[in-house]
């Protein structure tokens, strides 16, 4: 089916092809009757009159159109070839210019793809932020077993002559909430160790992960702990163990509990 | 003579057909918008969730059947006494709870340890009980694993009563034997100053 793509002079005033020149004349007048002299339209329709009340001016245009219109619908006939889709017996449209008539893409469907999108996009927002992905969870949990094997020799470690240096050295792997345990504790060291000048120094022999994650991961360590003081100056070893809960703050995987006796837990 | 410019195309300046075929591309265009946005995020979901397929979760499930192994190892052969001796002075029982957590290779060196236990228990009356501390996994793959564990052994004498716990911190060899984690080897943790 041939349908012209653009509308025509006889289409803006509303006038047959064949109309006469009274006609026009007439259709010219209503269509600008209610429109300002600024109107866009105004001009346009004006435009329109000074065609096809000039009959050289109408024939060219007529014959410009008749042109047109066979050209669009050997390029209709073409396409429609291509697609396959003309229906047969179909009239050939005889009218010079039809309004144009395109597919438009329905509304129910755009509604339809915007929703599978949004499900889409939601889902793979949900997935990326709620699930971590398998090998983050190992790569995690291998750097919060390297963390705690930096932090624990530090934190187990102590000499009578610069407590204060350890302590500061101590609390820079802990989060805010364990080092409050852990200046408890370590105000005793800094009552008892300098009368008995005790030196002690934590080694980490080997670690293993008892439990792993993306934000805690849990760490077993073997820690030898060489001990000296004024009565004893060989060192003496004791050979210790300890459950290191890691934390990750702000990028930093941090001991947030050090569980150093059998039965001891962070609660 | 008419110029062109005389008969250019009226639906550039006015009419319905031109918005409506300016609403239709626009149309177009958003669907061509949100079809590329949906395939892009269906691929990302399908790139995300590969990335998830649950093996951390596996691996982690098997890190705790090593440490559930290790220690029930540890608990079955560190844990004797009288009450397991037969009339040859030989505890069978004690033999086969340990025998069924271990690989038959290790069972061969296990019978010769055995029967210095037996020995023990035979002629001093001791009895000996194993208390876990903590264990964790220091290596782990599809089908060998080597886990740490720490805890004490405290004997208790006929004569002489109960002793100080020994503590112990002992690194285990672990393999997967038709889908079972099975104790292969140990060795003390003994440190770099010993």
């Amino acid at each position: 089916m041939t349908e012209p793509t653009t509308p025509s002079w006889y289409d803006l005033l509303d006038v047959a092809p064949d109309a006469s020149e009274a006609e026009i004349r007439a259709a010219w007048k209503v269509a600008i009757a209610d429109l300002d002299p600024t109107d866009r339209r105004f001009r346009v329709r004006n435009q329109a009159a000074e065609v096809l009340l000039d009959k050289k001016r109408r024939a060219a245009y007529d014959a410009e159109l008749a042109a047109q219109q066979r050209s669009e619908q050997e390029e209709t006939a073409k396409q429609s070839a291509e697609d396959g889709d003309e229906k047969p017996g179909a009239p050939a449209t005889g009218t010079a210019i039809d309004a144009p008539r395109r597919r438009v893409v329905p509304a129910w469907l755009l509604a339809g793809v915007a929703v599978l999108t949004a499900v889409a996009v939601g889902a793979a927002a949900w997935v990326y932020f709620a699930l971590p992905s398998d090998a983050s969870v190992e790569e995690s949990t291998r750097a919060a077993q390297s963390a705690a094997e930096r932090a624990v020799g530090p934190i187990l470690s102590y000499d009578y002559r610069h407590l204060d240096e350890d302590q500061a050295a101590a609390e820079s792997y802990m989060t805010s909430g364990y080092q409050q345990n852990y200046d408890k504790l370590f105000a005793v060291v800094k009552q008892n160790a300098p009368s008995t000048k005790t030196v002690v120094t934590g080694k980490v022999i080997s670690s293993g992960i008892v439990r792993s994650g993306t934000d805690r991961v849990e760490v077993l360590l073997f820690v030898d702990q060489s001990t000296t003081n004024k009565q004893d100056k060989g060192p003496v070893v004791y050979k210790n163990q300890v459950r290191a809960q890691m934390e990750k703050v702000g990028g930093d995987w941090l001991v947030d509990c050090l569980i150093t006796t059998p039965n001891g837990s962070c609660d | 003579m008419t110029s062109s410019s005389d008969i250019d195309s009226p639906a550039t300046v006015e009419s319905s057909t031109g918005e409506h075929s300016g609403s239709a591309t626009f149309r177009v265009v958003v669907l061509g918008v949100l079809v590329v946005v949906l395939l892009a995020a269906c691929g990302t979901l399908i790139w995300l969730l590969a990335g998830r397929r649950g093996e951390a979760d596996d691996l982690q499930s098997s890190r705790e059947a090593v440490m559930a192994q290790t220690d029930q190892f540890m608990l079955r052969m560190g844990t004797y006494g009288p009450d397991l001796l037969d009339d040859k002075g030989q505890m069978p029982e004690y033999r086969s709870r340990v025998k069924a957590v271990i690989t038959p290779k290790f069972a061969t060196s296990f019978d010769q340890q055995a029967g210095t236990a037996e020995q023990l228990v035979a002629q001093a009356g001791v009895s000996r009980q194993a208390q876990i501390f903590a264990t964790g996994v220091s290596a782990i793959d599809s089908d060998s694993a080597t886990a740490l564990v720490a805890g004490t052994f405290t004997d208790t004498y006929k004569k002489g009563g109960q002793q100080q716990p020994v503590p112990f911190r002992i690194e285990v060899s672990l393999v997967k034997t038709d889908g079972k984690w099975l104790i292969d080897d140990f060795t003390p943790v003994t440190g770099g100053s010993q």
